[in-house]
Order: C-alpha cells, then sequence, then structure tokens
C-alpha cells in the first residue's frame, strides 16, 4: 500500500458540498483532496488521469449520474473505493446505488471527519456487502 | 323502426279476399266512410300489399285458395314489422273457425254477412288503437334519440373535462416538481453544507478552538445565502404583495425587476379572486420573460391590465422583433400560460409579425 494520504476526488454539481467537503478535508491530514468534478463526465475523466483512492460521489447529476460515474470509474481501475452521497434519504435514491460497487451510502449532511475515517477504516469489512468483487477477506 | 303515424283523416284498409264480390261490398261500406281501402286477391298478394302500402288494418277473409287466412295472420304476427298491426278476420258464423281465429293472434273477427254499423265500429276502434300505438312508438324512437344525443353530448363534455383536469393536473405536477428542484438544489444544498461545515467547527473546538470560531464566523454568509434562496423561492410561489395589495402593485413591483424594460398600465384594477390575480400576473411574469428572450435588443414592454364588461383582460406588448405566428413558436411558456388561462375559463391569444413586436393578451371572466 502506498504511504502517504489517501487521495481524494470529489464530485457533485452543487458547490456547497463540495466547499464543505474541502473543508472537512483540509482539517485532516491523512487525507488529501486531489481534485473536484461537478459532473459524472468530469468525475471519470478526473479519475483516470489522477487516479484517486477514495471517491465522493454525488447520486444525482445532470448528464451522467453518480451511479453510471462509480460504474464506469469502478470498470477502469476497480481498487478504488467510492462513496456515493446524496441530499435524499437512503430510501429515496434507487436501489441501484447497491449494485453500484459503491463502499457506502451516505447522507451529505451526514458526512464529517469521524465518518469519513470511521468507513476508510472499515472499507475492507464494506466491500463484500456492496456486491463488488474485490480482494479476498482475511478469513475468506 | 317503421313507427309511421297515420293520419286519423285517411286510415288505410288492405281488404283481403279472393271474391271480387266481397271485396267490392267492403270498400263500398269503408270508402265512404273515409278510409282508403286497398285489396289483394290471395294470402301472398295480402303480405306483398301489407309491405308495399303499410295499411293500418286487414281485413282478412279466411277461406282462401292456397295461403289461408290463418297463414297470413300468422305471419304477419311473426313478423316485427307488423306485429301490432291490427288483423280483423271475417269468418263464418262457427265456433271452431272463431277459436282458429284467436288462436292465429288475429285482433278481432267479423261474421259474414256482417252488419255494416259493428264493422265500422270494430275497423274504428281498432285504428285508433294502431294510431295511439304509432304515436307512442315515434315518441319511443324519438325518446332514445334524445338520449343518445344526450348521452353523447354528456360523453364529448365529460371527456372535455377530464382532458382539462389531466392538464391542469400535470401543470400542478410540473410545479412541484419545478419546487422540489429549487428547493433541492438551493436553500437544501446550502443547509447541507452548513450542517457539514458546523460539525467541522464543533470538531475543531477543542483542539484547534481559533480556526472553529473562524469557520463559524465564515457560516454566517452561508446562513444569509440559504435564507435568500428560501425567500426567493417563497416570493416565486406566491408572492407576498400580490397577496397583501393585489395586482397593481405587484406588478409594478414586478416590472422594476423584470429582464426588459417595462412600463405598466393597470387602470381600474382592484382584487380579485386569488386564482385570477395569480394567473394574470404569472402570465404577465412569463410573457415579460419571453419579451426578454426574443424581442431582442434594447426592445421595451407595455403591460395593460384593465376591467371591461365581465371580464378582467390584460396584454403584454414589446416593440421587439416579433415572429411569423404560422411558423410559430410553440414554447412551453406559451403552452403553460394558456392552460393556467384556461383552467379558470379564459382565452389567450398571441399576435405577432416579423418586425411589428409580439402582443400576448388574455381575458378572463369574472364570476358573478
Amino acid at each position: 500500500m502506498a504511504i502517504g494520504p489517501v487521495r481524494v476526488l470529489v464530485v457533485d454539481d452543487q458547490r456547497p458540498f463540495r466547499k464543505a467537503a474541502r473543508a472537512v478535508l483540509d482539517v485532516m491530514p491523512e487525507f488529501e483532496l486531489v481534485d473536484e468534478a461537478d459532473s459524472g463526465e468530469a468525475a471519470v475523466s478526473s479519475s483516470a488521469s489522477l487516479e484517486p483512492d477514495l471517491v465522493l460521489m454525488d447520486v444525482h447529476m445532470e448528464g451522467m449520474d453518480g451511479l453510471e460515474a462509480t460504474r464506469r470509474i469502478l470498470a477502469a481501475r476497480p481498487e478504488t473505493a467510492v462513496i456515493l452521497v446524496s441530499s435524499y434519504r437512503v430510501e429515496d435514491v434507487a436501489a441501484a446505488a447497491a449494485e453500484s460497487g459503491a463502499l457506502a451510502f451516505l447522507p451529505k449532511d451526514r458526512f464529517g471527519a469521524r465518518t469519513l475515517r470511521e468507513i476508510w477504516a472499515s472499507r475492507a469489512e464494506l466491500l463484500p456487502r456492496t456486491g463488488r468483487r474485490e480482494p479476498p477477506s482475511p478469513d475468506g | 323502426m317503421s313507427a309511421q303515424v297515420s293520419s286519423d283523416a285517411n286510415p288505410k284498409v288492405l281488404v283481403v279476399d279472393d271474391v271480387p264480390r266481397n271485396v267490392r261490398l267492403l270498400e263500398a261500406v269503408l270508402s265512404p266512410n273515409g278510409y282508403t281501402v286497398t285489396s289483394a286477391s290471395s294470402g301472398s298478394e295480402a303480405l306483398e300489399r301489407v309491405a308495399a302500402d303499410l295499411p293500418d288494418l286487414v281485413l282478412l277473409d279466411i277461406q282462401m285458395p292456397g295461403m289461408d287466412g290463418y297463414e297470413v295472420c300468422r305471419r304477419l304476427r311473426a313478423d316485427p314489422a307488423t306485429r301490432f298491426l291490427p288483423v280483423v278476420m271475417i269468418t263464418s258464423s262457427d265456433t271452431e273457425v272463431r277459436v282458429n281465429a284467436l288462436e292465429a293472434d288475429a285482433d278481432d273477427f267479423i261474421r259474414k254477412p256482417f252488419d255494416q254499423e259493428e264493422l265500422l265500429a270494430r275497423v274504428r276502434s281498432l285504428v285508433r288503437i294502431k294510431h295511439y300505438h304509432d304515436t307512442i312508438e315515434a315518441q319511443a324512437a324519438e325518446l332514445a334519440e334524445w338520449n343518445q344525443t344526450l348521452e353523447a353530448r354528456v360523453d364529448e363534455q365529460t371527456e372535455e373535462l377530464r382532458a382539462s383536469r389531466t392538464r391542469v393536473v400535470s401543470a400542478a405536477d410540473a410545479e412541484r416538481r419545478r419546487i422540489e428542484r429549487d428547493l433541492h438544489d438551493g436553500a437544501q444544498q446550502h443547509l447541507i453544507g452548513l450542517a457539514v461545515r458546523m460539525r467541522l467547527a464543533r470538531d475543531l473546538a477543542d483542539s484547534e478552538p481559533e480556526k472553529a470560531m473562524e469557520m463559524l464566523d465564515a457560516l454566517g454568509d452561508d446562513v444569509q445565502e440559504a435564507l435568500e434562496q428560501l425567500r426567493d423561492l417563497a416570493h416565486g410561489i406566491y408572492p407576498p404583495l400580490l397577496q397583501d395589495r393585489g395586482l397593481p402593485e405587484a406588478l409594478t413591483a414586478a416590472a422594476g425587476s423584470a429582464p426588459i424594460r417595462t412600463r405598466i398600465q393597470v387602470d381600474g384594477i382592484t382584487r380579485y379572486e386569488p386564482d385570477v390575480e395569480a394567473t394574470v400576473y404569472f402570465c404577465c411574469l412569463e410573457a415579460l420573460q419571453n419579451a426578454a428572450k426574443h424581442a431582442g435588443e434594447g426592445a421595451t414592454a407595455t403591460v395593460n391590465a384593465w376591467q371591461e364588461a365581465e371580464e378582467l383582460r390584460f396584454d403584454v406588448a414589446d416593440d421587439g422583433a416579433g415572429f411569423d405566428p404560422e411558423r410559430g413558436r410553440s414554447g412551453v411558456g406559451l403552452t403553460n400560460m394558456r392552460d393556467r388561462v384556461g383552467a379558470i375559463g379564459g382565452s389567450l391569444q398571441i399576435d405577432s409579425a416579423p418586425g411589428r413586436g409580439t402582443t400576448i393578451s388574455g381575458s378572463i371572466p369574472l364570476g358573478s
């Protein structure tokens, strides 16, 4: 595993959340914001060129939505961790979110340093649950 | 239905007898009493004559070569068109013949040699019954026709109502979607950002209190922005000025912030039902948006509203580029305006030509 901070790409067509995510990542030395994207298309190309470790992905966006962007990013680089974020409640987000291969779903207003750390720390356990093919678990 | 109402004045009687003398005898009695008499000399000819002449009554001799009177009567009864045609059988006196005549479903019988007065009395009363029957049948047919017309008209109106209700409901749905989007993309996003950054400030409060304070200060601007967006949205849903002061002030205020230089002329406008005020207000705003988009550089607009008879009228005119209505601009805006005005029983016209500007005018009936 690479030494250094976790490299993060933030994807949202809404400026306020990008701004808030940036503020949170700013005070977390173990994470580093490498880019912001305001569309699914921009996210796919940014992910291809910058190869982030983690993508915070908004679900609802005009054009290519977050689920499709997630599928494409994971198809190209399966080792990428994607956390879906949305201002909708989980029950209002399509069931397809569960099959997108994302690590977790997080309501945007719950996003914070602690939550991010927790999800990142438990990513190995989260992966199989979201149905994504991934390195075998230790007792697997 | 072949229900024909024959006039009382000239009832038609068909005399069926193979003996010409008998026919002449009956004719001599009936004709002077106002009956038109036709005749047939056999059963099969009788059936032809009935179909061709549509008599009001048949005087039917029983004993004829070939098809006898019983058979003729049975056939007349079997045909729906002649089921109720009065048939009087002319019999000899014996009982068995009478019973057969009744079994063949004749209406009456007359014994030979007949009594003139008795014959005329029976014919008269049966013709009258036939006439009543025909009248009733004709009225029933007419009634059924009215009923059908009425049903068709009701169906038509129901369909029209259903269609307009569907349009109104889908317009309301579209409006709700717009509000949801505005809320979601506007204030809600700001509040989400605020929530995240407030949590961050709280997390930092112990370790880096100064940074936390700085963050909280910065949040103030975002709170203002969220409030501003909520206020705009609420204003867009129903402008407070329209609710409090009515159309003249609301339109004047709207003109001030319109995307095109706008003059307002509202004379004799008072207060109206909220849906009328809202419709006029939003149509004028929509028309101004249209004008700003299409009229071109330097164009100006005028909004007129006035009351005429039992109608509230308005028009929004610009002195801009105009367009050819034949090649149309059928934007969503215009459809919205039409539906809105139509939903409260009004109508909307668009008048435009290249180089002559565009005038959108509407009239809304004011309830009594």
